[in-house]
């Protein structure tokens, strides 16, 4: 595009903004590495849907299935891991692509998830889902804790930064 | 990544076989050729179901994302998963629904196949 069809205002640019200490960092950087090797040594890739009982057995297909989920998984932790790293990280914006920022979200969500499955299944449902003092919980818990809630964060502000509309759903 | 899995629903298979000349076996050698096994037109719901862990707006953008719904039914999709436990988000032929539930555990969310009866 040359100069004068340019808009007259840069692209919204699209970063982390989480601000947290440096031991948050320390920690948040420590939990999600332990989730990821943990979850690559053991994944549980969702097998592929055999809603129709006349269904054959389909090894091929089960093994694309089950390929294609953790090629996206892997680029996707691989992103995270990558921002958390940065030197910026938890103190200043770091620029991100939207399908960085994507991966991210979905690299945070999988952490999440492992987390609630091993060192939060105690947690009642609606503790998760509206929130808890974290004081209120078993010291065991608390910094896996705080990471859920810290990546929830990054995770709302980066879905919130590539589809702005949906900040009153 | 989906690449692998849709190579995967292009069967091979025998074909009958014109009865073709061979010099051991005359008229006796079947010829191997790829086909396409053409989908039953049935209708496949796409089922998703809830979870305390995914929140609702990134269970709306996902849904923005991989169908293209406007934000108001994706939104309407996300209260029926919170509220009643489950939604059927997309109804049509298998394979495309298929496709949709390996984009959504992508994201992370529960998904099934159901058959519409």
């Amino acid at each position: 595009m040359s100069e004068d069809n340019a808009l007259p205002f840069p692209a919204p640019a699209l970063a982390a903004r989480l601000r947290i200490s440096p031991k948050l960092r320390e920690l948040l950087v420590a939990v999600v590495t332990r989730v990821q090797v943990a979850t690559a040594a053991a994944p549980d890739h969702a097998a592929p849907p055999t809603a129709n009982p006349a269904d054959l057995p389909d090894p091929e297909l089960d093994a694309a299935w089950a390929a294609g989920l953790r090629e996206c998984e892997e680029n996707d932790a691989l992103t995270l891991l990558g921002l958390m790293t940065d030197a910026n990280f938890g103190t200043a914006n770091v620029p991100l692509t939207p399908v960085g920022a994507e991966a991210i979200a979905r690299a945070s969500v999988r952490v999440r998830l492992c987390l609630r499955e091993t060192a939060l299944r105690e947690m009642n449902s609606a503790d998760v889902e509206g929130g808890i003092d974290v004081y209120r919980l078993p010291p065991g818990e608390q910094q896996s804790y705080i990471c859920f809630r810290l990546l929830a964060e990054l995770e709302e502000d980066l879905i919130l930064q590539l589809d702005p509309g949906l900040a009153n759903s | 990544m989906i690449d692998n899995y849709l190579k995967m629903k292009t069967r091979v298979g025998m074909v009958s076989a014109p009865m073709a000349a061979s010099p051991t076996h005359p008229g006796l050698e079947p010829t191997l050729r790829t086909h396409t096994v053409p989908e039953l037109q049935s209708s496949w719901n796409v089922v998703v179901m809830n979870d305390d862990v995914n929140g609702m707006i990134y269970v709306v953008h996902v849904f923005r994302q991989v169908f293209g719904y406007e934000t108001e039914k994706a939104r309407r999709h996300m209260l029926e998963v919170h509220n009643q436990g489950r939604s059927v988000v997309w109804s049509g032929g298998r394979e495309a629904a298929e496709h949709y539930i390996h984009l959504l555990q992508q994201w992370h969310l529960r998904a099934q196949l159901e058959s519409h009866v």
